[in-house]
């Protein structure tokens, strides 16, 4: 022991101090970035020098410098962010569609339901009265376009998603690649683990970009020896040790629009999104949009059938010389063939043993409605048909499991079409002659198998009866025309209890099937007299306006439940518990990240009094250990100088 | 935020953090206060309330719906309030040409005052001509569904032109009422010759059959299919089905006989229910294999059930019978054969082409029109044998209701097949293994019974044949599938009306729509309806004016099966006398003297028609015990009422004389004394005077104005007083039209009220639940005013201080 060693002593109290002061300054530096945590200087006295029989201390020494941090703490929070970031991609998706209903206003969808019904009333007023009947068509086109026009801004923003899925796949691989470099840049400065605090601030970088990887998609990590953090998404690698994997998207169809779904770019495998905006973004594209579309549809097939199955049924101030149906059907196959679901199907396959026995391939391209049960409604493509086993193979699953006796229709056609028959009525106009021709459309399946009506037998029946008045041809796109023979002849129907004339659109008031194609009639629209205002020759019958406004009250929706009035009160008020409860949901999920966070910043924020106490508390153990070496230089000076 | 308070370390991004999460929720809440405020609705976004959205949109509908009808119903206040404006100046000009006629028919009048008076008539007539074919807003207010104007002057006469419609409006959610008043109730427009044919017997005869002498010449058979019913004598109220009508002698014979003979004088009623047979409706196909021309052999027709064309005419249209028409007698399900009553010209070479026109008949029409409501039923193989559910809830028509038979036993692998009785009325379950049917109900309906199938639980051996199920007729429904198949002769009629006249011909008709048409056609102011019933037509006389009158053509029955026969034995009394009809008097009317010399008096009040007439003559005749009877009857030749006197000869001359002042004996031809050439006639026969009687007329307001005209043309007094008191009966038409347009006018003026009242109920709701509470809005926004300053002002504070400030 010697004074030389007390001055060394001093000194590494000096640097000691020096790299406590410095840390305190680098925490109070970066008080407010952004994912840092706060760092310690690990002191430790220096182990003690032998003075006979006892130890005397030798000073400090500065250890490493230690960020704050609770590492389990760590994952929770990029777990949260994963959860906030899914349920606010969703509730920004249900606040958008919320605003697609403007009802509250009084200008959406329903107050143009509300106005065509209005306007059928002031029909059967006036039925003859041109204005009243311009003014039906007029509310119908207003109807058709408010249905349009929110369906396609639901497909826009279908298309928006999408585009932000993209985004958010090019931000994934920015983040990845970073995270793969700063791995790298660790394991050196962290010379593979042997100097495990050497890359602090690269560690704190890495975390934040974790985080902001969470924000899009969930992630597990795992911290390895060499202080690299490999990150999975599911069970595959985004960033393995200093290499991340790209990702892309591949485009998928999910009822007839474009979906785009993140994928590795390198073996096509689709991502496990578990939660991360990205997931909440698939989830609205995937469901709540197509969900509150199919709603939309529902209510505007609903609309348009009924309104067709009126018009076609009436007659308006002019008959017809030639008409052709707006819709299609494979002239050789039956109009609409019912099947029961055998067993319980899984996948793209049903099979319906009451359908074995015809003709294979007999109902490929043409579609498979749901009647009854779990998925009554869906509509899948049939790509092929096995008559030995009446099995049928379609483009895509079901929603929901099958049951077995679960109804369906195999048509090509856009409507229902039954068991039933409608009235062709030819009136001589010069005479005022009408001759009523009923052409059955028989759907009931009857045996042998090849009774059931097609669009050719039904154009050959109607020959056979009234081929002295009309001629009925299938046009090569498998459109059924009717064509009066004479000038004096002109033709409409009646009582159809089949649904054959709405759902091949002979005579229609909206052509198209759905919120998005639906429009009036183009042959309507330019001719309104057209407009069946009532079921008999009688100019001012106005039996079919009363028809018109009478759907208004029908229950004809959901199965005969619901009217269509109630439907879209049903509409908008599930869109409104569902955005609300999307937006709880993403509130609370916000709340709980701000707890999270705030654990976090409690644990490893800086506070800046506390740093100000330390930094007072390290200058003055400064001063101390300068005002020691002092003493020793005092001390050594006496030696020296004094004896 | 709850803050442990062990692990408390607050750090400076958290406060601030803190402190902006704070903000931004007070800036977020007054920013909806602030939006509520400027829309002055609650529900700004359905995810505020999803209920209260719900709602507000059921009440805003509501609103909407009721200002629809309130709109309706003001809008029909107005149409009713035109029409009865109108018929005021109709009946006020009806008032006028009252005092017209009493003034014209008095004796100070002259010839030159009444063709004066005509003229004035013939402008009141114009005028009526405007006021009936009033219009509002485009629509005429008589003409019911019909393009205005409804009526014309035609022929002689006014002619409607228009139709009877109700053209029904909503004026509530279950509230739906015309806001018309049809031509007949309003004006007293058109008539209704109805199916009807009467009479009674004009000699003694056993019980099986019955002789009316004044039927003969009505067509063999034409009455054949039809129910007779007996009004008078011991088989009152009895009826029995006419299997065979004499044309020669005007004899029914019965399927059965009455229990008691006829006398002669008993009055009786045909029933004229057209009865159609059922179908499966039309086909057209094409001979499938050659045959004889007895049948026709088409395998698409297989499977459609036994008997489901039988009754109809099927029509060739290719091949060697091309053209030709026969009618179907029997149909074979198995082999797709139709037979023919008729054999065709030549046989049928495969691919011959025919068809059959007519209309299925719908589950509506059965039970006489009430149709039937029908669920599933069980059909079994054999008590406790195999069986099937069957399912015909789906079904619309009869050939549904066999499709859906025949498919379930198909499936099911029953030796059952479906179709229709011999009788073409019921259906009919044949086993085809010579076992026993089972039918029961199925699901707690009465599906079986309502078909009339139902079976006793043991079953039925071989076959069921099911009840008569009634149907009514429709415009599909073919002529020949009347009178169960019987059909209707297709001779044709002969129309008269007026100065109109035209044969309709049947020949090409197959359905009641062709006769409609080939009616319309005939352009004689008079159009086809099915009657309300549903079991007969009518004939609907157009023409105001005009005189409508029915007769066979050609030596058919047409018209008598059709029962629109012109005959004296249907008219009322008012049609005689060229329309001045019959005055009777209180207490009796007619004195007769018989050749015994006895006397009895015949009371004529009440009875309005000829039949009434003849059957009061018979039975006070029967009820003076006399030796023999006295017979009444309607000379059709001569358009005349006859009275045999048969009784013993007394040496007395046989009479008719009025009794106390009454003109009743005068009016109907037979105030007359037969002299009785003693010892060598029997039989006194009283031939009266021809009752020129009119056809069909209306009651219309035209009728009485031109009837008027008529009578001051041709300067009969006794015609102008008749018409005076049509005039009468016209107004009260009339003013019946006023009573129920109005009264409708005020049951729709209460409803409109109770409207109004409702909506000002849903509007006060709809404000409740979407409108925003103002008082509520403004102390949330000064609250989250004061959270947001508070914040706002500690946050400066707080963000303000660290130690650093102080320390140095």
């Amino acid at each position: 022991m010697s004074l030389f060693t007390n001055l060394n002593l001093g000194l590494t109290a000096l640097t000691a101090q020096q790299a406590a002061v410095q840390t305190t300054g680098h925490n109070i530096s970066n008080a407010t970035t952004p994912g840092y945590s706060r760092q310690r200087v690990d002191l430790a006295a220096i182990q003690g020098q032998r003075f006979g029989n006892t130890f005397i201390g030798r000073g400090v020494a500065a250890g490493s410098v230690r960020r704050v941090i609770d590492t389990s703490l760590e994952g929770r929070l990029r777990d949260s962010t994963s959860r906030l970031g899914a349920a606010n991609a969703r509730s920004g998706t249900f606040a958008r569609l919320e605003a697609l209903f403007n009802d509250i206003s009084g200008q959406g969808l329903s107050s143009s339901l509300d106005a065509f019904f209005v306007a059928a009333e002031t029909l059967a007023a006036r039925p003859a009265d041109a204005a009243a009947r311009g003014s039906l068509i007029e509310e119908g086109a207003a109807l058709a376009d408010a249905f349009r026009q929110v369906a396609v801004n639901i497909v826009a923003d279908r298309d928006s998603l999408n585009q932000q899925v993209r985004a958010g796949v090019d931000e994934v691989n920015r983040l990845t690649g970073e995270l793969a470099r700063l791995n790298r840049d660790i394991v050196a400065s962290e010379a593979g683990g042997a100097a495990p605090n050497a890359a602090n601030d690269l560690r704190d970088r890495r975390g934040a970009l974790l985080r902001e990887l969470a924000q899009k998609v969930s992630i597990r990590t795992v911290e390895t020896s060499t202080g690299a953090i490999n990150v999975l998404a599911g069970s595959e690698f985004l960033v393995l040790e200093g290499t991340s994997a790209t990702l892309t998207t591949v485009a998928e169809t999910d009822r007839g629009s474009r979906v785009d779904v993140p994928a590795f770019a390198a073996t096509g495998t689709k991502l496990a999104l578990g939660g991360g905006e990205l997931a909440g973004l698939l989830e609205s594209i995937r469901k709540d949009i197509p969900a509150f579309l199919d709603d939309l549809n529902d209510l505007a097939r609903g609309v348009i059938y009924e309104v067709n199955k009126v018009q076609s049924s009436g007659t308006g101030l002019v008959r017809f010389a030639s008409l052709v149906s707006n819709h299609a059907t494979p002239s050789g196959v039956p109009l609409s063939t019912a099947g029961t679901v055998t067993g319980t199907p899984a996948g793209t396959t049903v099979r319906a043993t009451d359908l074995a026995g015809y003709p294979d391939n007999t109902f490929n391209g043409l579609d498979l409605v749901v009647r009854t049960g779990a998925n009554a409604g869906q509509r899948r493509r049939v790509l092929d048909f096995d008559g030995a086993s009446g099995t049928l193979l379609l483009d895509r699953p079901f929603d929901s499991q099958f049951a077995a006796g679960d109804a369906f229709d195999v048509t090509a056609l856009p409507f229902p079409v039954t068991d039933g028959s409608f009235d062709l009525r030819v009136t001589n106009e010069t005479t005022g002659a009408v001759t009523t021709f009923n052409i059955e459309v028989d759907l009931d399946k009857s045996l042998p198998l090849p009774s059931d009506s097609t669009l050719a037998t039904i154009a050959a029946e109607i020959n056979a009866e009234a081929g002295s008045l009309v001629t009925a041809t299938v046009t090569a796109d498998g459109r059924l025309q009717i064509t009066a023979n004479s000038p004096s002849s002109r033709f409409n129907f009646a009582g159809d209890t089949s649904g054959f004339l709405a759902s091949i659109g002979l005579n229609s008031f909206f052509s198209g099937r759905d919120a998005l194609t639906i429009a009036v009639d183009s042959q309507l629209a330019a001719d309104p007299a057209r407009l069946s205002a009532g079921f008999t020759n009688a100019t001012n019958d106005n039996g079919a306006a009363q028809a018109f406004a009478a759907i208004r009250n029908a229950k004809s929706l959901l199965a005969g439940t619901a009217t269509v009035e109630d439907f879209y009160r049903g509409l908008a008020s599930a869109l409104g518990t569902r955005s609300a409860e999307a937006a709880d949901r993403a509130e609370s999920q916000s709340f709980l990240e701000a707890q999270l966070d705030a654990e976090r910043e409690r644990l490893s924020g800086v506070n800046l009094d506390e740093e100000a106490v330390n930094l007072l508390t390290h200058q003055r153990a400064y001063q101390a250990a300068a005002r020691f070496i002092a003493t020793v230089d005092t001390l050594l000076d006496t030696l020296i100088n004094q004896l | 935020m709850a803050i442990d308070p062990i692990a408390a370390r607050s750090t400076n991004a958290l406060t601030r953090d803190t402190i902006l999460r704070g903000l931004n929720r007070s800036q977020l809440a007054l920013l909806l206060v602030q939006e509520q405020l400027s829309t002055g609705k609650r529900l700004v976004r359905p995810s505020i309330d999803p209920i209260g959205t719900s709602l507000a949109l059921g009440y805003r509908g509501r609103i909407d719906r009721n200002a629809a009808y309130v709109k309706n119903s003001n809008d029909a206040f107005a149409r009713l309030g035109h029409a009865d404006a109108s018929l005021g100046s109709v009946s006020d000009l009806l008032d006028s040409a009252r005092s017209i006629a009493l003034a014209q028919a008095t004796g100070t009048a002259t010839t030159a005052t009444r063709l004066g008076a005509a003229t004035e008539v013939s402008e009141m007539i114009n005028q009526l001509l405007s006021l009936a074919n009033a219009q509002f807003e485009g629509r005429p207010v008589f003409g019911g569904a019909a393009e205005a104007p409804p009526f014309a002057a035609a022929a002689g006469g006014v002619a409607f032109t228009g139709d009877l419609a109700a053209i029904l409006r909503s004026f509530g959610d279950a509230l739906v009422a015309p806001d018309n008043v049809a031509a007949t109730r309003a004006l007293g427009a058109t008539a209704l010759l109805d199916a009807q044919a009467t009479g009674s017997a004009t000699a003694a005869t056993g019980a099986a059959t019955l002789t009316d002498s004044s039927f003969v010449g009505h067509g063999t058979d034409a009455y054949a299919g039809y129910d007779l019913v007996v009004r008078t004598g011991p088989n009152a109220g009895l009826a029995r089905r006419i299997t065979a009508f004499s044309s020669a002698t005007g004899t029914f014979t019965f399927a059965s006989a009455f229990p008691s003979v006829f006398a002669g004088g008993e009055g009786f009623d045909i029933r004229m229910d057209f009865d159609p047979t059922m179908t499966r409706g039309g086909k057209a196909g094409a001979a499938t294999a050659a045959s004889g021309p007895g049948t026709l052999v088409s395998s698409a027709l297989t499977g459609d059930g036994d008997n489901a064309y039988n009754s109809l005419e099927l029509r060739v249209l290719t091949g060697a019978n091309a053209g030709a028409v026969r009618q179907v007698t029997d149909f074979d399900s198995a082999t797709g054969t139709l037979t023919f009553g008729t054999p065709f010209g030549a046989a049928f070479a495969a691919g011959d082409t025919f068809e059959i026109r007519a209309a299925a008949t719908q589950l509506g029409q059965l039970r006489g029109g009430l149709g039937v409501n029908l669920g599933s039923l069980r059909v079994q193989d054999g008590v406790g044998g195999p069986s099937v559910v069957v399912d015909l809830s789906g079904a619309k028509d009869i050939g549904d209701v066999l499709d859906a038979f025949n498919i379930a036993f198909g499936t099911a692998a029953l030796p059952v097949a479906a179709g229709l009785n011999a009788a073409g009325n019921g259906l009919e379950l044949t086993h085809t293994a010579a076992g026993t049917i089972v039918v029961s109900e199925e699901g707690g309906g009465n599906t079986a019974a309502q078909l009339g199938i139902l079976t006793a639980p043991a079953g039925s051996p071989l076959v069921v044949t099911g009840t008569d199920l009634d149907p009514t007729l429709s415009q599909g429904t073919q002529l020949a599938q009347f009178r169960g198949g019987l059909g209707l002769d297709k001779t044709g009629l002969a129309i008269s009306n007026g100065q109109l006249g035209g044969t309709v011909s049947l020949a090409g008709a197959f359905t009641v729509e062709d006769f409609s048409n080939l009616v319309r056609g005939a352009g004689v102011q008079a159009s086809l309806e099915i009657a309300p019933d549903g079991r007969s037509l009518s004939l609907r006389q157009l023409l105001s004016g005009g005189d409508l009158r029915v007769t066979n053509t050609g030596g058919g029955e047409t018209a008598s099966t059709l029962g629109w026969l012109d005959s004296l034995r249907r008219k009322d009394t008012a049609q005689l006398n060229a329309g001045s009809g019959v005055l009777t008097s209180a207490g009796p009317d007619l004195r007769f003297t018989t050749k015994t010399g006895a006397t009895f008096d015949v009371d004529l009040d009440g009875a309005t028609t000829i039949a009434a007439v003849v059957d009061r003559i018979n039975t006070a005749a029967g009820n003076v015990a006399l030796g023999s009877p006295i017979l009444a009857y309607t000379d059709e030749a001569t358009g005349a009422l006859f009275i045999d006197d048969r009784g013993p000869d007394g040496g007395s001359n046989f009479s008719v004389d009025g009794v106390d002042g009454s003109f009743a004996a005068e009016m109907l031809g037979i105030e007359t004394t037969v002299v009785n050439p003693v010892g060598i006639d029997p039989v006194l026969t009283l031939a009266g005077d021809p009752l020129n009687a009119t056809g069909l007329r209306d009651a219309s307001v035209f009728t009485a104005l031109l009837d008027l005209r008529n009578a001051l043309t041709s300067n009969d007094t006794q015609r102008i007083a008749a018409a005076a008191d049509r005039l009468s009966a016209a107004r009260n038409t009339v003013l019946n039209g006023r009573a129920e347009a109005g009264a409708r006018a005020r049951r729709l003026e209460l409803t409109k009220n109770r409207l109004e009242d409702e909506t000002l109920t849903f509007q006060v709701l709809l404000s409740q639940t979407e409108d925003l509470d103002f008082a509520d809005a403004a102390v949330r926004l000064t609250q989250e005013q004061t959270v947001l300053q508070a914040s706002l002002a500690s946050a400066a504070k707080i963000l303000q201080t660290t130690l650093f400030d102080f320390i140095g």
